[in-house]
């Protein structure tokens, strides 16, 4: 396998590995959408009527992008969907950390127990870098349909 | 070969997402208000034993009378992480995140017996949750500590570390 090849399957595998983990988090969080919406108001950033509204929303939103992406199918809108996804989440996480909050970062599911912090950060902006490179390249493998 | 982005697919993702989760959530038994009502929380000076759907807050040095009395059953409502670093000692550990309304811990208990419901201090919001559940149950008595874990250490009152016995 040449190197080009080699980059190109090791994306295909890391937009797999990402499209997973945004389907099982979306399907957890529409699992429980109290929880969920505990975990956006812990963070004490958007108003509070506005909460809910987003909790019904993003987790299919992360289900369908997640599947799209795990299909290889319209992988640069999907990627870009996660990406802003992403940044959000991490922003969100920062401000917390910023304000001192202890509180659970309700990311991947909504009852792992992970707590906000730098680990949080560093798996985010991980991810943010699978997304970026979908993004950026031009030509995919493993793909439902042919890119 | 397509390196653009189509934006109209963004559109329809999103549009997609707002149907389905409407939707999911309108037929789903756990669905969730489309507009989250903010808690209310009373003083305990305003409270009346007929009070059901408020949560009465009480301070710190209402919290020590209910503590040196031995008149309420503290309850600690984050994680069983947090407790065992640090707790009010003699507090019984009910996470919120895992409260199940038929919790065995509360059985025990009758509808007329005092708790004061805490967590981290007056950022965290878990006790208040904790405590609208209770008193769904029939605790009325229910009260949350606001100043939390936090003020209780800082003030150099009792703590204990360790797991919950329950």
């Amino acid at each position: 396998m040449n190197k080009e090849k080699l980059k190109l399957y090791t994306l295909a595998i890391l937009r797999i590995y990402l499209a997973l983990v945004f389907i099982i988090s979306g399907m957890d969080k529409i699992n429980d959408l109290h929880a969920f919406a505990d975990s956006i108001e812990n963070y004490k950033i958007l108003p509070i009527y506005v909460i809910n509204i987003m909790a019904i929303i993003i987790p299919w939103v992360e289900v369908i992008s997640g599947g799209f992406l795990l299909l290889g199918i319209f992988i640069k809108e999907n990627s870009l969907i996660i990406f802003s996804l992403l940044t959000i989440f991490t922003i969100a996480i920062i401000i917390a950390v910023l304000k001192g909050l202890n509180i659970e970062c309700g990311c991947t599911g909504t009852y792992d127990g992970q707590k906000v912090g730098l680990l949080k950060i560093a798996e985010n902006i991980f991810s943010l870098g699978i997304a970026f490179f979908c993004i950026i390249t031009p030509r995919q493998v493993l793909t439902f349909i042919k890119q | 070969m397509k390196t653009k982005i189509n934006y109209s697919v963004i559109f329809w993702i999103i549009i997609a997402s707002v149907i389905l989760g409407i939707t999911y959530n309108y037929f789903s038994v756990d669905g969730i208000d489309f507009l989250r009502k903010p808690t209310v929380i009373k003083n305990i000076n305003d409270f009346e034993e007929s009070d059901s759907t408020s949560i009465i807050g009480i301070d710190l040095a209402q919290a020590v009378n209910f503590y040196n009395t031995n008149a309420a059953v503290f309850v600690d409502a984050r994680d069983q992480w947090d407790f065992s670093e640090t707790h009010i000692a003699g507090a019984i550990n009910i996470p919120e995140f895992s409260f199940e309304p038929k919790d065995s811990i509360l059985s025990g208990f009758s509808k007329h017996q005092i708790f004061v419901l805490y967590c981290n201090g007056d950022d965290c919001d878990i006790s208040k949750r904790l405590a609208m559940e209770f008193k769904k149950l029939g605790f009325i008595n229910t009260f949350v500590f606001l100043g939390g874990i936090f003020e209780w250490e800082e003030t150099g009152l009792p703590v204990e570390k360790g797991k919950s016995d329950e």
